[in-house]
């Protein structure tokens, strides 16, 4: 193949519509445009794995770089402080600090656990809200939570969600009274945390999840195969792009997909305009496709690395990038992880054996601190979310992360194999992980990387992941909360970690919408300020995260943007 | 929420032949006999020897659970550093170690590891345990190791779900199967197709 002489081919057919990335921030744009009768074409960067190729195999969906491209292959660069306050830049192939996450048809959506919450009103009015914080780029929405909420409806039926509705302190408003599938099933720990709640003073309420449980069209029930997360779904009910929308887009006969198609590049003409996406094949050929809009959802970094790479005399430091806003701003979530112990032997038969049921859900999170009064000074701060979960049933990973001693030492031998044993047969872990705004600042952008090359020789993504020291000071008062439920549940050795170390799969911002076309890439309705025909709609339009998982916020904004081109597309 | 998981790599530094004698002295069979016959040869008896000595030396035989042999733990080892698709500084890497503890072992006794006795070859490798890069070594061993115990038997390892039974894990299902387990899934890499209709979901 490498002897092979690579080709330059453009494609004899403009289509309406060019769609690159094809996750949750593309999904609902290919449905919607494809369902009114508009062609459409996506460019894949990943492989199309099939519903009948989703296995609960840990070698493949934990171990190996199968579901994302090898760092060797596709590294990124990543920039953190040293202790001694210098910026430090490593490739991840070095540290194996990866940023990569699903990349194949459906994108990531295809892995995730589907904890499914709504922004709230006050996370599109943060700074009017809550003033500003010295060192950070706060800034109000362009639109308002009122203006998201029909989006958020159209997710929970066609997408799906599942869960129970009930009224509580930071409910925020809805046009339904309930989600259209009832709450998953759910282990007895559940109706122990709510018990530990009210105990504790700490309003607990059911967690939604994009998880069907009944069947939806040709998608499955949930069928409880105890491994969710990080896993593809084997009975369709987790909501993916992949099944929940392309499958439909495709039977229109207007959409067309093409796997393994790595865009590096968006030419623009004289009019300032999107004249075509480049992308190499299997082969590495480069192709054209020409079309009237071009729609870019290829997750946060890879976004603002594409805009970044496609540089022309019209944009010579980036498409869209006159004003140098391109790549700044980028966020994660906020917070951190934390749980605690429950022992199989030192509770009864009965509790044991619920408590054992694998499969079935935890499902609960706490919204009442999503606004807080601060201790010290009665101050109102911007709270977030705690999710509870049990641990992952990964056996590999488990076992792996017994291998330290409380001294960081390496444990071998019987003592270890003891400690595995034990902690297989009589543990059971009860996780919460923390939700709160990761403020945008100076110090966390996505930049090139010059020096270093993917294995096409493009530069790579390089990401500053600079933290405000405010999202620390949150992140440490929702872990209290979730350290008192666990302690009122009476779990043992209970910990929580709260760090600046971004969760790499929960990223946005770089391409940030607002009404001021100096200090944002995008328009309201997720144009771009500087390219008429260029639309971003996964997570890089937000310039601020909220405090809880983006996915369901990512679809709804492209179901509203969706909506926005059809209008156009129509004049 | 997936937090940064990273990767350590740590060559042999200068390593000092300091050997503190403490601990439990165990034996350590050769097991020369559980060579599967198609890896047999594959990394040179020299490494071979090593290896196995330092399988047992981390997960040993001691009637508590499964062994390493019934596992299969060395056939995955080798099936893990002869796959092309794996970082090949880390597969190079496990390989080094072997021959890192080798040199120790003519640093230490002017003797290679195999002509060693029973109990310095344990006093060897619980010295090199403490040192920087022997922990950072026998950890990534360690974790090849615990790869081929819970990994799905299509993978050669965990013959019947010995490991699965013994510490009463659930594996998820659907289990993989020829046409759809890691190395057919890599294919898909590869695959230079259109896609029009998905067909079934």
């Amino acid at each position: 193949m490498s002897s092979k002489k690579k080709e330059m081919v453009e494609i004899n057919k403009k289509y309406d519509i060019c769609v690159i990335g094809s996750g949750a921030g593309a999904g609902p744009v290919i449905y919607e445009l494809s369902k009114a009768g508009y062609s459409v074409v996506v460019l894949e960067k990943g492989p199309w794995f099939r519903t009948k190729d989703f296995t609960k195999d840990e070698i493949t969906a934990v171990r190996r770089s199968v579901y994302t491209p090898r760092l060797i292959d596709e590294p990124q660069v990543i920039e953190d402080k040293n202790s001694d306050g210098q910026w430090v830049a490593k490739s991840n192939y070095d540290t194996g600090n990866d940023f990569w996450n699903g990349n194949c048809v459906g994108g990531s959506s295809n892995f995730m656990s589907g904890y499914f919450q709504r922004l709230k009103p006050v996370d599109f009015r943060l700074l009017s809200e809550f003033g500003k914080i010295e060192g950070a780029n706060i800034v109000d929405w362009p639109i308002v939570y009122e203006d998201m909420e029909p989006y958020y409806t159209k997710v929970e039926k066609v997408v799906g969600v599942s869960g129970k509705v009930i009224k509580h302190k930071m409910l925020e408003p809805r046009s339904t009274e309930d989600f259209p599938y009832s709450p998953l099933a759910e282990n007895i720990v559940s109706s122990w945390i709510d018990k530990a709640g009210e105990e504790a003073g700490i309003e607990v309420i059911p967690m939604p999840r994009a998880i069907l449980s009944k069947p939806k069209a040709k998608r499955s029930a949930c069928v409880y195969s105890n491994y969710c997360g990080s896993y593809g779904c084997s009975s369709n009910a987790k909501g993916s792009s992949r099944v929940a929308l392309l499958h439909d887009a495709l039977d229109t006969g207007n959409c067309t997909i093409i796997p393994n198609a790595k865009v590096y590049n968006l030419e623009t003409n004289s009019n300032k305009e999107i004249a075509g996406a480049w992308y190499y094949d299997v082969d590495k050929n480069m192709i054209k496709v020409e079309a009237r809009m071009f729609v870019v959802a290829a997750q946060a970094v890879e976004t603002s690395r594409l805009l970044l790479m496609s540089k022309s005399k019209y944009f010579p430091n980036g498409l869209s990038n006159n004003n140098g806003q391109v790549g700044k701003n980028f966020v994660f979530s906020a917070g951190g992880v934390g749980g605690g112990e429950f022992y199989l032997d030192k509770m009864s038969k009965s509790d044991r054996e619920s408590l054992s049921i694998p499969g079935v859900f935890v499902n609960r999170t706490i919204h009442e601190f999503y606004e807080y009064k601060d201790d010290n000074t009665g101050e109102r701060m911007k709270g977030g979310t705690i999710d509870f979960l049990f641990e992952h049933a990964n056996a590999m990973v488990k076992a792996i992360g017994q291998k330290w001693d409380d001294y960081g030492n390496l444990e071998y031998g019987a003592s270890y194999k003891n400690k595995i044993k034990n902690y297989f047969g009589n543990v059971k872990k009860l996780k919460f992980e923390v939700f709160a705004d990761w403020l945008p600042t100076d110090d966390c952008f996505i930049s090139l990387d010059e020096k270093t090359k993917d294995k096409w020789g493009d530069p790579v993504a390089k990401i500053r992941i600079g933290n405000h020291p405010h999202d620390l000071k949150v992140g440490r008062y929702l872990a209290s909360k979730g350290e008192k439920i666990l302690e009122t549940m009476g779990a043992k050795n209970i910990y929580s970690g709260i760090s600046g170390a971004p969760p790499s799969n929960l990223q946005a911002g770089g391409c940030r919408f607002g009404n001021d076309p100096q200090t944002s890439v995008l328009d309201s309705n997720c144009k771009s300020h500087e390219v008429d025909n260029l639309y971003i709609t996964d997570g890089s339009f937000m310039p601020t995260g909220g405090s809880v998982t983006y996915t369901w916020t990512i679809y709804a904004n492209s179901f509203r943007v969706a909506d926005k081109l059809l209008e156009r597309l129509k004049k | 929420m997936k937090r940064i998981i990273v990767k350590k790599i740590q060559t042999r530094r200068s390593f000092i032949t300091k050997l503190i004698g403490a601990g439990v002295i165990i034996n350590l069979p050769l097991l020369n006999s559980c060579v599967a016959k198609s890896q047999k040869g594959v990394l040179g008896k020299r490494k071979e020897i090593i290896l196995k000595t330092v399988l047992e030396f981390l997960y040993p035989s001691d009637g508590n659970g499964p062994s390493l042999e019934k596992v299969r733990t060395y056939d995955y080892f080798i099936w893990n550093i002869r796959d092309n698709y794996l970082d090949p500084e880390e597969n190079k890497y496990l390989l080094d170690g072997l021959k890192w503890i080798d040199e120790t072992a003519m640093e230490k006794y002017e003797k290679h590891f195999e002509e060693l006795n029973a109990k310095e070859k344990y006093k060897l490798l619980k010295a090199i345990v403490n040192e920087g890069w022997g922990e950072n070594y026998f950890s990534k061993v360690l974790s090849v190791i615990v790869e081929s115990m819970f990994a799905d038997p299509i993978y050669g390892s965990n013959p019947d779900g010995v490991v699965w039974e013994w510490y009463n894990h659930n594996p998820g299902l659907p289990r993989p199967k020829e046409n759809n387990k890691y190395q057919t899934l890599l294919m898909r890499k590869k695959e230079n197709v259109i896609i029009t209709d998905m067909g079934q979901l």
